[in-house]
């Protein structure tokens, strides 16, 4: 291996909070030679973003860094001035985590390329080297593009700009600080490609940041584990993978959901009592600028029964999300009819769908965004409980029994949101939507927000109770592996549409349509044969 | 099972802020001063000494007198009641009038808002000061009256700050899980929507208590504020401010520190808590 051309020895970052020192690094040593691509992989809080902070001295206020850091011998920590603004962007460029925020909304994208250019290498004709900047990076219709502004872009394209910015003056280290995070599975293998070839190509020292071991084992030449600010472990990606050394490494490794591992109970017969029918539904949104948009979803057709355990399949942007609002109320469809209970809940108003609520209950995404901060988690799980149990005494007992069956201790119940990690948020909104007993239960990607091994216990509790077959449960997911594990029947929503839908092992043994096919070829899994 | 605190995001706000912590004393020290008036002072607020007319400042007459031979000190320390009682008070119907309308307007939304909003957008388009003029010459002047005038020209503010707030906050995942957890119209506004848009109008209301008791005394000083012989510090700056051409300082001068210390002690609470709140 020639020489590293970065290199940090013993890097020490701690941040003072009015919660104390909160120490982010605590002696980080590692190094990237030219032409390799160095993943650092672990869970949220590790430290990891707080490297690619101290590269480009972007660290938070009042933030004290120790160590060193060298890029072929230029001192980066001594770095300031004009010699600093040289050096960021001119010398290493930084994909932010999510670049529809880091780009600037009201330019557009090639005016903020050129902007880079006249920064870090001025000359003439900046424009024709920010079209050539962007087709670079596989954008399609180059000329056209630059005079797109951020919002106009989809989540991948925002991402291929902000690489496309980050190499504009050829630095000689890419750092892509979490790079895939938010995109679709599909869309990461891409991007990460898109990023490791810079390294081949350019001589370029490549520094990709993730939580996501799986993606990342398919690009990297070595990884880093970090956690809680120390490296665990490092070693070359296969190595790493196939001989793990820290008990850390290992647990990161077991929590990547294998597409192999099959539903344990066989579904019983399915002659449970159907709880909602969908015929023919269609969503549409409002047009916002006269146009008409085509629809969110149509000419939808399912049947939920209890017992059930159905995964709804596809990518972002697919619809998903817009069938599990539908099944629950929360919009009203403009076309179709939605059944439940005997009842037509499509053509319900606001307080009749309300007596409808004790029966049908939701999880959502995002478990921070979920919970009413002002509320404690005892509050938050008795919203509902107030539907169908007027007694104080015995929903508080109802409280205690139903965060006990969701894995957590009752003496949670006076905390508030912002005293819960994400896996324990997830679990109190979990409890809420048990809290009654619902006959249906909508579990909106349930896990996808949280850490990886966090990820893990909170699937393996929805697997035990969707397996008692006491509820019919419908999962939303992006991810195929995870629910194949868990659903007896898969439906597969692609542009609104469903495109397959079949029991789960049939799905996955013989898929018919091309997108489910896509979909089972992006499934995570860890990479050790590709180096 | 426990109420939301709605007072919880003040406290943690105003906890260690110097400017808070020194502007209630000073508010507080007005009004207690105000309070404790009769054990303060012997003369009473409207209490006349026939011998001594226009008198400066003396062992008798700490502030002097005015020309009805009325105690300035004591007017000036009971007119802190009046003064600071209808700025609470009328500050306080703005918040619960305007946070009623920004709340069932962000709520709607649709046309309901746009109408809504734009009858806002039409009793905002008045000068304050002329609005306020207006309704009180029309209700005529009255304690009660200059409460609901001072407090009506004031409402709209808090209603645009709280539907911002709302409609921000309609479309987060708490208040669709609120609404799948089967709580009414009510219960969604009240127990959901409202504690979490309170924070940004408890922190302007105290700024606003200073703003009103200069409307109050600008109300009183053109003669639409509390009639006379009542004490109020606008009417006593404005029956004084002839004197002032006679050499006769005290009369409109010792109301008007008394004005400024605590219109100061207001902001100084509402500078605090908008510091505070910028740097979480």
């Amino acid at each position: 291996m020639s020489a590293a051309l970065l290199d940090i020895r013993d890097l020490k970052v701690s941040i003072p909070t009015p919660q104390g020192i909160v120490e982010a690094l605590r002696g980080v040593s590692l190094h990237v030679a030219p032409g390799e691509v160095l993943g650092v992989v672990g869970e949220s809080g590790g430290g990891k973003s707080m490297i690619a902070r101290t590269l480009t001295h972007l660290l938070p206020y009042r933030a004290q860094a120790s160590g060193s850091a060298t890029l072929s011998g230029t001192d980066i920590m001594a770095l300031q001035g004009e010699a600093l603004r040289q050096f960021r962007g001119g010398e290493v460029g930084l994909c932010f985590q999510s670049p529809r925020a880091a780009l600037n909304p009201v330019r557009t994208v090639g005016d903020q390329l050129v902007d880079r250019f006249r920064a870090h290498a001025p000359g003439d004709g900046l424009k024709r080297r920010a079209i050539a900047a962007l087709a670079a990076v596989g954008l399609r219709a180059p000329e056209t593009l630059i005079e797109y502004f951020p919002h106009q872009l989809s989540g991948g394209m925002a991402q291929r700009v902000m690489i496309a910015l980050s190499l504009s003056c050829n630095p000689r280290l890419l750092v892509a600080d979490e790079p895939t995070t938010g995109l679709d599975v599909t869309l990461t293998g891409e991007i990460l490609d898109l990023i490791a070839a810079q390294a081949r190509d350019g001589d370029r020292a490549v520094m990709i940041i993730s939580h996501d071991l799986a993606a990342l084992t398919k690009v990297c030449d070595r990884l880093v584990v970090m956690e809680k600010g120390l490296i665990v472990e490092t070693g070359a990606t296969r190595q790493l993978i196939t001989a793990p050394q820290s008990p850390y490494t290992r647990r990161l490794i077991a929590a990547v959901p294998d597409v192999t591992t099959r539903r344990t109970t066989s579904p019983e017969s399915r002659d449970g009592e159907t709880v909602m029918t969908l015929r023919d539904v269609e969503v549409r949104y409002p047009a916002r600028f006269g146009g008409k948009p085509p629809p969110a979803l149509t000419g939808v057709n399912l049947d939920i029964r209890t017992g059930d355990t159905i995964a709804v399949v596809g990518e972002s942007g697919s619809g998903k999300s817009t069938l599990s609002r539908a099944i629950m109320g929360l919009l009203r469809p403009t076309g179709g009819e939605i059944r439940f209970r005997g009842h037509t809940l499509s053509a319900m108003r606001f307080n009749q769908r309300r007596g409808l609520r004790r029966y049908m209950q939701m999880v959502f995404q995002d478990p921070f965004d979920a919970l009413n901060p002002r509320m404690t988690v005892e509050d938050i799980v008795s919203d509902p409980l107030r539907l169908t149990e007027p007694d104080a005494a015995r929903r508080s007992a109802a409280i205690d029994r139903v965060l006990v069956e969701v894995g957590l201790d009752p003496s949670y119940r006076t905390r508030r949101p912002h005293e819960l990690s994400g896996g324990q948020a997830q679990r109190v909104g979990l409890a809420r939507a048990l809290s009654i007993d619902p006959e249906l239960v909508v579990l909106d990607e349930p896990a996808s927000a949280l850490d990886v091994t966090v990820q893990a216990q909170l699937l393996d509790l929805i697997r035990r109770l969707t397996e008692r077959r006491d509820r019919a449960y419908v999962m939303v997911s992006h991810d195929l592996a995870t629910v194949r594990a868990l659903c007896d029947r898969i439906v597969v929503i692609d542009a609104g549409r469903i495109v397959e839908q079949g029991a789960t092992e049939d799905i996955f043994t013989n898929p018919s349509s091309p997108k489910t096919r896509a979909l089972l070829d992006a499934a995570p899994r860890l990479h050790v044969d590709a180096r | 099972m426990s109420q939301t605190p709605l007072l919880a995001p003040t406290r943690r706000i105003a906890r260690m802020e110097p400017a808070v912590v020194v502007g209630s004393a000073i508010v507080l020290l007005v009004l207690a001063a105000g309070i404790a008036a009769p054990w303060i002072t012997r003369w009473g607020s409207t209490q006349i000494d026939p011998l001594h007319f226009l008198q400066g400042p003396s062992a008798t007459h700490w502030f002097g007198t005015d020309g009805n031979g009325m105690d300035i000190f004591a007017r000036v320390l009971y007119a802190a009641r009046i003064d600071i009682g209808i700025a609470l008070a009328a500050v306080a119907l703005s918040v619960v009038l305007g946070t009623a309308i920004g709340l069932m307007l962000g709520y709607a939304g649709g046309w309901v808002d746009d109408i809504g909003m734009r009858g806002l957008d039409i009793v905002q388009a008045f000068p304050v000061f002329i609005l306020a003029l207006a309704i009180a010459a029309i209700l005529g002047a009255s304690l009660p009256n200059l409460i609901l005038t001072i407090g009506l020209i004031n409402a709209p503010p808090y209603a645009r700050l709280i539907r911002a707030e709302v409609v921000a906050l309609r479309h987060r995942t708490f208040i669709e899980a609120a609404e799948c957890a089967g709580n009414s119209h009510r219960s969604l506004m009240l127990r959901h929507l409202l504690p979490n848009a309170l924070t940004p109008i408890l922190v302007i209301a105290p700024l606003n208590c200073g703003w009103a008791i200069l409307t109050l005394a600008g109300l009183s000083f053109v003669g639409l504020g509390i009639p006379v012989p009542e004490a109020e510090w606008g009417a006593m700056i404005s029956a004084g401010a002839a004197d002032m051409v006679g050499g006769r300082w005290w009369t409109a001068t010792f109301p008007g520190l008394a004005l400024f210390i605590t219109v100061l002690g207001f902001n100084l609470i509402g500078e605090g808590l908008q510091q505070r709140q910028a740097k979480r």
